[in-house]
């Protein structure tokens, strides 16, 4: 999905149904607004003006799906082209529409005339010529006979009516332009905002990527040192156990998408099979102890977030030390936050207490970048000697489902 | 060197198996013969001075003394004896070739790259 958003972009369309909406709306506007005028000018012959009218503007529909099907063509160029577009199309459009208008009302324009004469007392008709006569009793104007005195008004030439329409239309068919125009820049600034939040995504995942956190190499081999130590000494049984924790193990951190959160219980599991896998190897030095309320177990942390840290714990408090040491992981809830301890009794930090442990930086930088990253000011990551040994806190908004339990 | 006495050999780690396996591996080579493990830098030290070994398997990451510190002051003896460091770490061979080591293998060493070091 994001990947589609970052390809080369397609250009910006307006949506064939927002393109049809337009259309129709327009003309229906058209149609209620020249119905309303009719009935308060009462025209007459309200019935058939009225499917006329509709047939007329059915017509508009039409040929406006035509200018569009041309005008999108320029969907790419410069606004200037398709201004030029517009008002170019707009000439033939209007033309059209005129044209359309003309054969719609033809035969009914005849009777209106008549209608309109009698209404105020004239009397409207053709000669033989096709000219327009309208009969008007003018004061001083009437005949001998007191008939009234016939006009004869030039008739129209089909061309001249409808360059008159046309006329009103070419500003009707420029007024949908212009809407189209307006959507076609909504489109492009969507689809643009698409663009960018794609990329900030993508930017942001890559990120997270980029802070993964890569397990000690050294140890899959001390751990390969180890299994082969069982293989080689016949402790079969303890050689499978071992091989099912690391095969699992690696699963689950390799596996695990970089950018996702996963429930705190997984996230302890997965540390507590990398502890196991280092107990194997220090069996006399090494004690793991969990301390997770089941109200938090559902609580949301970044996959592999502690994996650093206890990493630390085995490398500066378990491998310097001849006596045995505890790291403790542990949660608790803090004023709506999850606070998250890895801890360990080893020596050296009391002793070293004004200076963080030497290498302890890479890991910790690790975790605070991710968590920057994930959280911005939200998170808070803190690390120190205690009267004990050594701990690192973190804290995160509490999210999941912790937040129902607690 | 097949032809005269197998060499005395100490085996140092800070972790239990790692011996072990040490331990099996050298039993299949006929020019080693252990005579000694320590799982600590100071042991490593005391047992040598005791022992005399003609080679010493020494980790490199240990409690207390590491490696190098071992292998530094085991050179300060007349009668030294050979070290080849086994780690898992590739990056302190520099320092360990500096230390006249014999060799530097890597965890989990091969039976037949521990023989080719001793050869």
């Amino acid at each position: 999905m994001m990947d589609d958003d970052l390809q080369q972009p397609h250009p910006a369309r307006v949506p064939f149904t927002t393109v049809i909406a337009s259309i129709v709306g327009l003309w229906l506007c058209y149609f209620l607004l020249v119905t309303i005028r009719s009935e308060l000018l009462d025209l007459g012959f309200e019935q058939e003006m009225l499917w006329r009218r509709a047939l007329a503007s059915l017509a508009g529909v039409v040929i406006m799906v035509g200018l569009w099907l041309v005008l999108r063509l320029f969907d790419t160029r410069p606004l200037w082209a398709k201004i030029t577009a517009a008002l170019l199309l707009s000439l033939p459009v209007a033309l059209a529409l005129a044209e359309a208008n003309q054969m719609a009302f033809a035969p009914i324009e005849e009777r209106v005339y008549k209608r309109m004469g009698e209404q105020e007392g004239l009397i409207v008709r053709r000669d033989a010529s096709g000219d327009l006569l309208v009969d008007a009793a003018i004061p001083g104007m009437s005949d001998t006979k007191g008939q009234p005195r016939s006009v004869t008004i030039d008739r129209y030439s089909a061309w001249e009516s409808i360059i008159e329409i046309a006329f009103g239309r070419y500003f009707m068919s420029l007024a949908w332009c212009a809407l189209y125009l307006a959507l076609l820049t909504g489109e492009k600034a969507r689809a643009a905002e698409r663009r960018e939040g794609a990329f900030r995504r993508a930017a942001k995942a890559a990120e997270l990527r980029s802070l993964r956190y890569q397990v000690n190499p050294h140890f899959l081999f001390n751990t390969l040192n180890s299994l082969s130590a069982l293989v080689l000494t016949g402790k079969t049984a303890a050689a499978e156990r071992m091989i099912q924790t690391i095969s699992t193990f690696y699963r689950r951190s390799l596996a695990d998408d970089p950018t996702s959160d996963v429930p705190l219980r997984e996230e302890f599991a997965l540390q507590k099979l990398y502890l196991d896998i280092e107990t194997v190897r220090f069996p006399d030095r090494l004690k793991a102890e969990y301390d997770l309320p089941d109200s938090l177990a559902g609580a949301l942390v970044p996959g592999m977030i502690l994996q650093p840290l206890v990493e630390n714990s085995v490398k500066h408090a378990v491998a310097p030390a001849s006596r045995k040491v505890t790291i403790t992981l542990s949660a608790r809830e803090e004023y709506g936050r999850l606070v998250v301890t890895v801890a360990d009794d080893g020596a050296g930090a009391v002793r070293d207490a004004a200076r963080p442990r030497e290498g302890f930086g890479i890991g910790l930088g690790n975790v605070h970048d991710r968590l920057a990253a994930r959280f911005g000011n939200e998170a808070s990551v803190v690390s120190g000697p205690t009267s004990t040994g050594y701990a690192t806190q973190i804290r995160i908004p509490l999210a999941g489902e912790a937040r129902h339990a607690a | 060197m097949s032809s005269t006495a197998p060499l005395r050999t100490l085996i140092v780690d800070d972790e239990p198996l790692a011996i072990e396996r040490m331990q099996v591996l050298c039993a299949e080579i006929d020019a080693l013969s252990v005579v000694g493990t320590a799982s600590d830098g100071e042991a490593a030290l005391t047992l040598a001075a005791k022992l005399t070994p003609d080679l010493v398997l020494l980790d490199m990451t240990m409690p207390g003394m590491d490696g190098l510190a071992v292998a530094r002051d085991l050179g300060g003896s007349a009668e030294a004896a050979a070290v080849i460091f086994v780690t898992a770490h590739e990056n302190f061979a520099v320092e360990a070739f500096d230390l006249d080591a014999i060799d530097y293998v890597l965890k989990p060493v091969a039976r037949e790259r521990l023989e080719r070091a001793v050869a």
